[in-house]
C-alpha cells in the first residue's frame, strides 16, 4: 500500500505545472533537505503551523514570491521594516558582490493580533547593483530564494521556511516548510545535513557575531562606505527602498531583537522540561511534602494561592529532561563571536590600511573563561556567578597588545584571511561561549534548577578552556534528567550555599559519579570534590573566584614580565588561533562557517 | 543667531520669555566648537539641510550604561551619578518591593536654567511641566541663605546648576526634584552634559587619516569616553562624516531623544506593541519631544514572562539617540582639515 501511496504522491509533482490544478500551486510544500524532494503537508501537519510567516503569508498566500507582495502581507507599513547587512567580505567595497539582508519587522498587523517584533525574519542575498524582488526579474535583480523563520508562540517553537527551486521536478519557485526547532538539539550530524538545523543546532535564530563590534556586519561601530548615500564608491543598490530611507540599520539594533528571541526561546524550552500536571497540562507544583498545590507568583514576586492568600512555604517543582537543559553547561552546542574593538588593519580584504592596529589590542575577556556567564551582569543582563574580576578579566590581567607585538603574533602564527596574509576586520577575533548555551544556563539559575555553586563546580573544571573542553564535556554522563528543586522566591538568596547543598540535583550528580569511584585527580574525581564541599567558607562559587583571581594574576604577571611577554603572548595567540581551528573543524558547527575556512577566522 | 528651538516642544520657554537665554547657551555651544581646529563641525546654519548631498543621520545607542563595575542592576539604579554615564538617567518609583514607574529624561541642565534665568516662578512652571503636581520649595530649588528673587538671573542660573547636577565640588545632587527623592527631570552625572556632547562631535570630526574611524574616539583625549555605549558610536559615525569630507552640526532642537524599547514585553502574558502608543495601554509614555520616558508597570506589564526588577533592566531595552545634519563639503579650501600621516598610540 505504502508502495502505490509514493508512486502516487511522485506521479503529482512529475505532472508539468501547467497542468497541476490551481490548488496544488497555492499549496505550502514541506521539504526535509535541500535535496530532498518536495512533498506535500498532510491535514495534520498543516494545522501545527501558526507562526507569523505562516498565518500572514503562507496559510493563503503560498503562491505568492514577490519580495514585495510579501513584505506587504507581513508589515503593510514600510517605516517598520528593517535591513541589516552581513558579509564575510563586508568590507571590500567593490562592485559585483553580493550580500546577505536579514530583513525584520516591528509593530503590529491586524491579521496577526500580536506584535511582529522578534517573531519573524527574512532572509535574502542582493548584490551592489539591485536587490531582487522577483523570480522572474532577469539578471542581478532576480530573486533566488527567501529563507525565513516565525516564532510559533503557542508552541513554543521556530518553525524554518525557505522560497526556491529545490524540490520540484519543473524547478519551479515553492514554498517550503522546512522544519521545526522541536528536537533540533537533538538531531545527528547526518540528520542536520541540507537542513535548516544544519546551521540552527538548537533550532533558534542565530548571529554569530552577535555581541559589539559585530564583525562582518553593517554596523554603526564600522559603517561601510559604499552603503552610505552621497559618497563616490556608493553602490547602486543602495537606491533600492529596502536599503534607502532609514530602513537600512546597524547590527546593534538586530542584537536586541536576537537577544529577546533566544532567551524567549530557552526560556520555552525550560519550561517544556518541567513535570506538567496531567489534569491541565501546567507546570506540576508540590509543597516540602510532596502534596500538589497551585500558586501563582504576583507582582511583589510572592507566591499566591488561588484564594490570594500568599503561601508562605517551599515550592518544589520537577525536572523531567535534566540531561537535555545541562547540556549546555557541560557542552560547547553553539559558539559566538567576539573580538577587541579595536581595527586589525590587517584585513586583506578592507579598503587599503594595513598597517596594523593604530594602537593597542585588548584580548577579549570571554577568550580567557567564560566570563559572561561567571561575570554576570553586561548586556546580556546575565545574573551569572556575579564574579566582577571575571567580567572585567582583560583589563584586570593588563591583557593589551601592542601593534608592533601584535603583527608579530599574526605573522609567527602565519594566520590568512582568503588565503591571504592577514587578520579579521576587528582585532583578536575568536569564538566564545554562545549566548544559547550561557543564557540557558543562566535563566536555569534564576530558576533555581541549578545553583550557583553547581554551575561554578563546573566551571572550576577546565577553567582556562571556555569552549570545546573534553573535560567538561565528560561529566555530562552524570548528569540526572530527573530531579526536583525549590523554586526561589523573589527575595530569596540564590547564592546561599545552604541551596546547594541541599539540592537534589547535587546529590544525585554526587551519587553517580561516586558509583564509578574515580581518581581524585581526574576531572570527575575533583568535579566530586567540589559537589561534596561542605563548608560555605570555601564553597565551589568562592573556590572560582580564588581560580580566577589566581588566574588573573598568573596572566598579568607573565604579560607584565619582559622576560616571559613575548612568549605568553605568543602562547595567547596559538591558543586563539587552536580554538578557530577547533570551531571551523568540528563535526557539527563547522557549518557556521559557510565559507570553507576561507573567511570567518585567520588561521593557518 | 539661530532660532534653536525649544527641546521639549512645549513652547514653555517662548511663553516664559526664557527662549532667548536658552538660544544665547546654545550658541555659544555651537560658536565655539566650530571653532575647534581642523574641526567640520559647523554652526547650524552653516549647514544648508537643502542641498542634495545633505543627511540627517540618527546615531543610536543603548542606555544600559558599559563603564558599570556594579554586580547588581538595583546599584546601578541607586547610584545614578556614579553609574548611569549614557547621556540616560532613571529613577525608580517603588511600593515595597514592586516597581510601579521607571521615569527615564535625556534633558540637558541648560533648558532649566535658561527658565532660572527668568525667574523662580518660570522655573516652577518648567519644573511643574515634566512633575505635574511639583512643589519645589527656594531651599530645595536653591539651597539655604539664597533669596532667588534678589539674585541675578545668572546667580539663580547657576545655583539651580549647582544643586541639580554633579559638579567638580560636589558629589552628590541636593535637589530633591532630580536627585530621585522626589523625582527626576534631568541628566545629572557629570559626563552627561551638553558640553561633553558638543565636545565629542566636534573633536571627533576633526579627519584623522591613518587610523581606523572607531578608533579615533581613543585619539581624542578625554573627549571620547572609550569604554562607554554612546562616545565610541557617536565619535565613529562623526569621524566617518569628516572623511568624505561632510560639514556636520547637531541637528536643533540639539539633545538626545529616546527611540524605542526593544525586547519582547507583554501585559498579562500577551505580547504587545510597547512602542506605539495605541497599543500598548499607557504603559511606555515617551514625551516632551522624546526627552522623557515613564514606563508603568502597574498594568502586569513584564519583560518577556519576568517581572521587571529595576531601571537598568529596562536600560538594556532603551535605544536613545543624537540626531546629526550633514553635507559634501563644496571645495577644499577653507577645509582646514589636518591630514595626519600616522597616528600614534597615545593620539599625538
Amino acid at each position: 500500500m505504502s508502495h502505490v501511496r509514493i508512486i502516487v504522491t511522485f506521479s503529482l509533482l512529475c505532472i508539468p505545472a501547467s497542468q497541476v490544478s490551481a490548488q496544488h500551486q497555492t499549496l505550502l510544500l514541506k521539504q526535509t533537505r535541500n535535496t530532498s524532494p518536495a512533498t506535500n503537508l498532510t491535514a495534520a501537519e498543516f494545522a501545527e503551523l501558526s507562526d507569523p510567516m505562516f498565518v500572514l503569508v503562507l496559510k493563503d498566500h503560498a503562491d505568492v514570491k514577490k519580495l514585495d507582495a510579501i513584505e506587504d502581507l507581513i508589515q503593510p507599513d514600510p517605516a517598520k521594516r528593517r535591513s541589516f547587512v552581513v558579509s564575510e567580505t563586508i568590507r571590500a567595497p567593490q562592485r559585483g558582490q553580493g550580500r546577505r539582508a536579514v530583513l525584520d519587522y516591528r509593530g503590529s498587523n491586524p491579521a496577526l493580533g500580536a506584535p511582529l517584533d522578534n517573531n519573524l525574519m527574512l532572509s535574502v542575498v542582493f548584490n551592489s547593483e539591485a536587490f531582487p524582488n522577483s523570480p522572474d526579474d532577469g539578471g542581478a535583480g532576480q530573486l533566488r530564494f527567501i529563507e525565513a523563520w516565525g516564532w510559533d508562540n503557542h508552541r513554543g517553537r521556530y518553525n524554518y521556511y525557505k522560497l526556491d527551486r529545490s524540490g520540484t521536478p519543473d524547478s519551479r519557485m515553492t514554498w517550503k516548510f522546512r522544519g521545526s526547532s522541536v528536537g533540533a538539539e537533538n538531531l545527528s550530524r547526518f540528520d542536520r545535513r541540507g537542513t535548516c538545523m544544519e546551521c540552527h543546532i538548537n533550532g533558534a535564530p542565530l548571529m554569530k557575531e552577535l555581541l559589539f563590534p559585530w564583525n562582518n556586519w553593517d554596523s554603526s561601530v564600522s559603517p561601510l562606505s559604499y552603503l552610505q548615500t552621497g559618497n563616490a564608491a556608493t553602490w547602486p543598490v543602495l537606491a533600492d527602498k529596502r536599503l534607502s530611507n532609514g530602513r537600512l540599520r546597524s547590527a546593534a539594533d538586530l542584537e536586541g531583537s536576537i537577544l529577546a528571541a533566544i532567551r524567549q526561546f530557552n526560556r520555552r524550552r525550560i519550561n517544556s522540561a518541567l513535570k506538567r500536571r496531567d489534569v491541565d497540562g501546567n507546570v506540576e507544583e508540590t509543597d516540602a511534602g510532596g502534596d500538589p498545590i497551585s500558586v501563582l507568583r504576583n507582582a511583589q514576586g510572592e507566591f499566591v494561592l488561588a484564594n490570594g492568600a500568599v503561601f508562605d512555604g517551599r515550592v518544589f517543582r520537577t525536572v523531567v529532561e535534566g540531561r537535555r537543559l545541562l547540556r549546555h553547561l557541560f557542552q560547547t552546542t553553539e559558539y559566538n563571536i567576539i573580538s577587541d574593538r579595536r581595527v586589525s588593519g590587517l584585513h586583506p580584504i578592507a579598503a587599503p590600511l594595513n598597517q596594523g592596529p593604530s594602537a593597542n589590542v585588548t584580548i577579549p575577556s570571554s577568550f580567557f573563561l567564560n566570563s559572561n556567564l561567571i561575570g554576570g551582569g553586561g548586556l546580556t543582563e546575565y545574573t551569572g556567578l556575579r564574579n566582577a574580576r571575571a567580567r572585567q578579566f582583560s583589563a584586570q590581567a593588563n591583557a593589551v597588545v601592542k601593534p608592533d607585538e601584535y603583527k608579530t603574533l599574526l605573522a609567527n602564527a602565519d594566520v590568512r584571511i582568503n588565503n591571504r596574509p592577514g587578520d579579521a576586520h576587528f582585532a583578536w577575533i575568536v569564538p566564545e561561549a554562545s549566548h544559547v548555551d550561557n543564557d540557558t544556563v543562566d535563566q536555569l539559575l534564576k530558576e533555581g534548577i541549578v545553583t550557583p555553586d553547581f554551575v561554578a563546580s563546573v566551571m572550576l573544571i577546565d577553567l582556562e578552556t571556555p569552549l570545546f573542553s573534553d573535560e567538561r564535556q565528560s561529566l555530562f554522563r552524570f548528569v540526572p534528567d530527573t530531579f526536583r528543586f525549590v523554586v526561589p522566591a523573589d527575595d530569596d538568596d540564590l547564592f546561599d550555599f545552604r541551596k546547594f547543598t541541599a539540592h537534589e540535583l547535587r546529590a544525585k550528580t554526587a551519587e553517580a559519579i561516586e558509583a564509578t569511584t574515580p581518581d581524585a585527580s581526574s576531572p570527575a574525581g575533583r568535579f566530586l570534590s567540589l559537589l561534596k564541599t561542605a563548608d560555605a567558607n570555601r564553597s565551589p562559587v568562592v573556590q572560582l573566584k580564588e581560580a580566577t583571581d589566581a588566574y588573573i594574576d598568573r596572566v598579568k604577571q607573565r604579560l607584565a614580565s619582559s622576560a616571559d611577554r613575548q612568549a605568553e603572548l605568543q602562547r595567547l595567540y596559538n591558543k586563539a588561533v587552536d580554538v578557530r581551528l577547533q570551531a571551523i573543524r568540528h563535526p557539527v558547527l563547522r557549518a557556521l562557517d559557510e565559507t570553507n575556512g576561507r573567511l570567518l577566522f585567520p588561521v593557518p | 543667531m539661530f532660532d534653536y528651538t525649544d527641546p521639549t516642544g512645549s513652547g514653555l520657554l517662548d511663553s516664559t520669555g526664557a527662549i532667548t537665554n536658552y538660544r544665547q547657551q546654545l550658541e555659544s555651544f555651537y560658536d565655539s566648537f566650530s571653532q575647534i581646529q581642523n574641526t567640520t563641525f559647523q554652526k547650524i546654519e552653516s549647514v544648508n539641510p537643502s542641498l542634495p548631498s545633505s543627511r540627517v543621520d540618527t546615531i543610536p545607542w543603548i542606555a544600559f550604561p558599559r563603564t558599570n563595575l556594579a554586580n547588581d542592576d538595583r546599584q546601578i539604579d541607586r547610584q545614578r551619578i556614579r553609574w548611569q554615564d549614557e547621556y540616560v538617567e532613571w529613577d525608580v518609583d517603588r511600593t515595597g518591593r514592586r516597581i510601579d514607574r521607571i521615569t527615564f529624561t535625556t534633558e540637558f541642565v541648560e533648558y532649566y536654567q535658561a527658565l532660572a534665568k527668568v525667574s523662580r516662578a518660570a522655573l516652577l512652571d518648567g519644573i511643574r511641566d515634566a512633575i505635574p503636581g511639583a512643589n519645589p520649595t527656594n531651599v530645595e530649588l536653591f539651597g539655604s541663605n539664597f533669596n532667588p528673587a534678589n539674585a541675578t538671573p545668572d546667580a539663580r542660573a547657576r545655583r539651580f546648576r549647582e544643586r541639580a547636577t554633579v559638579t567638580q565640588s560636589s558629589t552628590t545632587v541636593p535637589n530633591p526634584w532630580n536627585s530621585g527623592r522626589k523625582g527626576i527631570l534631568c541628566l545629572s552625572h557629570r559626563n552627561n552634559t551638553l558640553g561633553a556632547l558638543f565636545n565629542l562631535v566636534s573633536r571627533c570630526a576633526v579627519p584623522r587619516i591613518g587610523a581606523a574611524p572607531s578608533d579615533t574616539c581613543d585619539l581624542v583625549g578625554g573627549a571620547c569616553g572609550a569604554g562607554r555605549n554612546s562616545d565610541p558610536i557617536v565619535c565613529t559615525a562623526a569621524q566617518n562624516a569628516a572623511r568624505e569630507p561632510r560639514d556636520l552640526t547637531l541637528v536643533d532642537p540639539v539633545g538626545v531623544k529616546i527611540i524605542e524599547l526593544r525586547g519582547i514585553w507583554k501585559i498579562n502574558g500577551t505580547q504587545i506593541d510597547i512602542n506605539d502608543p495605541s497599543a500598548n495601554q499607557g504603559a511606555w509614555t515617551v514625551s516632551r519631544n522624546g526627552r522623557r520616558g515613564v514606563l508603568d508597570l502597574t498594568s502586569g506589564l513584564t519583560l518577556g514572562d519576568s517581572h521587571v526588577r529595576s531601571g537598568t533592566e529596562v536600560s538594556r531595552q532603551l535605544v536613545v539617540g543624537v540626531d546629526v545634519l550633514s553635507s559634501k563639503k563644496t571645495s577644499a579650501a577653507g577645509m582646514g582639515i589636518g591630514l595626519i600621516d600616522r597616528v600614534s598610540s597615545d593620539g599625538t
